[in-house]
């Protein structure tokens, strides 16, 4: 409801069923850690407000193992919890993030945020397309 | 010195409160107050909405428990309608809500208070959390992750989502519920009862490592309210309201919703946002009165399920009955899990619960309806009055933590003063008071929904404690 907000999700209803299971969240919560364990690439995707508009940024998630945490859980507590309690983790695991331009009332994307999520789709598509082996790094 | 300690915020609940412990010169505890900091609102901003709009408004009050507000909202409109809804319409609802419990309860136990039980009250802050759980014992981090998994994955597979399902409406549910649903969920139904039996196993030893806090945490005679089937039974959907003494004994009985105004009445604080609620025919604050489920427990003779009564059977053989101690809160949560599980399946093997009749459909035939359920946290009333559009001209909630105000705040001092000792202040003894409001799990977005007459203080505290200055409307 608040405009380019809704990247992440947008992004996640652009990516094609047969690539990867996606689950689409307003928040990451403990019960995706089951999910998260079984995995063997994780690809977040996300609204970013500390970079500039409608840019595409990749990173790489390393999980935080130690974290104290209250009721806001990040990708890397999230892949650390599902390596504690689950005794597995992925491979690996990436956040995409897409610059907002606005965040105004609304429930649809700006067009150039539109065109933001099919960039960060078509980032996550590559990522688990290429797929990722624990021994001999990317194919 | 007289001095103040501040415990804000309370951590690892939902909403925002914060604790103030009043030292006296003696450094004996004078005072200890549980203060509400949040403003919602919705009993206001609903005005002039269409009636049939509050169950999806209400239900925005919170992202934990929006079914509750739903199924009890909705249950307002259909006395507006003047309508009996279909049997199978009450049974999904029923089914919806049971759900709804499951995965709250999970949340409450394992994530909220078991790192307190498994880690222990004194353990380090930095350990006490969720992940503290996941490196001591991972199977109770995947149990509770799976209950509530569970709890979620009903709620989205009966209504569409998991949070804010717009399925109950004013009438029943807005569709029937599909044979392949229906089978899903049955097959989930068995994880969860191994998970809590695995639980339960693990618990009743641990809850015994904690004879000082069961002896301090809210421990003192109060009424009990809540909803029962009229038979004794456990009930969460619908039933006669029922009020319960200190000694067990039933003080008042099949309590009418519309009647509330009659025996419930709410008290402004001017130091939090949250009103106080109590039994009117006692006064107040006499007429404090607990909700939820230790209260659910002491108002029947038995769950109604096998499992669930057995481990209840066993809970009142150790403690007693009533069950006074807000510490076994904990211990009513993983008994109710138990029964709305098997409540569940019981619910599910009846054939008709795929009927398609799940909607009555009418137009505004009272100008004011009433609404009760159990929530998770204890038993949830709206009340609305319409015009002859149907358009809401006013709305009253009273929410299962506004029911235990008074309950947490007494709590709060006991804790204080048994644990806050000659002023001295341990990180073990800051967390009980935490943990004594914990174990009510309250849910502060909900019950802070109140606008009008705003209980405004500021207190302006010096860096020694000294109360410097007071601004208060």
């Amino acid at each position: 409801m608040r405009e380019d907000d809704g990247l992440g999700c947008r992004a996640a209803e652009m990516m094609q069923p047969e690539d990867a299971d996606v689950f689409t969240c307003r928040q990451l919560t403990p019960e995706l850690a089951a999910a998260v364990s079984v995995a063997s690439i994780v690809v977040f995707l996300d609204a970013s407000v500390s970079q500039a508009a409608f840019t595409v940024a990749v990173h790489a998630v390393d999980p935080e193992l130690t974290a104290a945490w209250s009721h806001h859980l990040t990708p890397a507590m999230l892949v650390g919890l599902a390596a504690r309690t689950y005794g597995a983790r992925p491979a690996a695991a990436f956040l995409i993030s897409g610059g907002v331009g606005r965040l105004g009332w609304g429930a649809e994307l700006t067009s150039a945020a539109e065109r933001c999520a099919t960039e960060m789709a078509a980032a996550a598509s590559r990522l688990v397309k290429q797929r990722y082996d624990p021994t001999t790094g990317w194919r | 010195m007289a001095h103040k300690i501040l415990i804000d915020p309370v951590t690892r609940i939902e909403g925002h409160a914060k604790v103030t412990v009043q030292i006296g010169d003696d450094g004996r505890i004078a005072d200890a107050r549980l203060h509400i900091t949040q403003l919602r609102g919705f009993e206001k901003f609903c005005e002039n909405r269409p009636f049939y709009e509050m169950p999806s408004l209400m239900a925005r009050i919170c992202g934990i428990c929006p079914v509750s507000h739903l199924i009890a909202s909705s249950k307002a409109c259909d006395a507006i309608l003047g309508v009996n809804i279909p049997a199978n319409a009450a049974r999904l609802r029923r089914i919806l809500n049971l759900a709804q419990i499951l995965q709250s309860h999970a949340l409450s136990v394992f994530h909220l208070s078991s790192p307190d039980l498994l880690l222990g009250m004194d353990s380090p802050a930095e350990k006490r959390h969720l992940f503290g759980v996941a490196a001591e014992a991972p199977e109770v981090a995947r149990d509770g992750i799976r209950l509530r998994q569970i709890g979620q994955q009903i709620i989205e597979l009966l209504g569409g989502k998991r949070i804010h399902p717009a399925w109950v409406v004013p009438g029943g549910v807005s569709a029937p519920l599909a044979e392949e649903k229906r089978d899903q969920i049955q097959a989930m139904l068995p994880d969860g009862l191994a998970a809590l039996d695995r639980t339960l196993d693990r618990f009743r030893e641990i809850f015994q490592r904690f004879p000082e806090e069961m002896e301090s945490f809210a421990n003192f005679p109060s009424l009990f309210l809540g909803l029962t089937d009229g038979a004794g039974k456990l009930e969460y959907y619908d039933g006669p309201l029922r009020v319960v003494g200190a000694d067990g004994n039933v003080v008042a009985n099949a309590l009418r919703p519309e009647d509330y105004p009659k025996y419930l009445g709410e008290v402004a604080e001017n130091d939090s946002y949250l009103k106080s609620a109590y039994y009117l025919p006692m006064g107040y604050p006499d007429g404090i009165y607990r909700v939820g489920p230790l209260a659910r427990l002491n108002l029947v003779t038995h769950c109604g399920t096998p499992r669930a009564d057995h481990e209840l059977g066993a809970l009142r053989t150790f403690a007693g009955s009533p069950l006074a101690s807000s510490f076994h809160y904990h211990h009513a949560r993983l008994i109710e899990m138990l029964h709305v599980i098997e409540r569940m399946q019981e619910l599910l093997a009846d054939p008709d619960v795929l009927s398609a009749h799940v909607r009555a459909f009418s137009e505004p035939n009272c100008e004011e309806g009433v609404g009760i359920s159990e929530a998770p946290r204890g038993t949830l009333l709206h009340h609305y009055k319409v015009d002859r559009h149907g358009l809401i001209q006013w709305a009253n909630l009273i929410i299962a933590t506004g029911h235990n105000n008074l309950a947490m705040n007494r709590g709060v001092k006991q804790v204080a003063e048994y644990f806050v000792r000659d002023g001295k202040l341990s990180e073990g003894a800051l967390n009980r008071v935490e943990a004594v409001v914990r174990a009510f799990d309250p849910c502060l977005s909900c019950s802070t929904h109140a606008a009008g007459q705003m209980a405004l203080r500021i207190e302006l505290v010096g860096s020694d404690g000294a109360l410097l200055d007071c601004v208060a409307r």
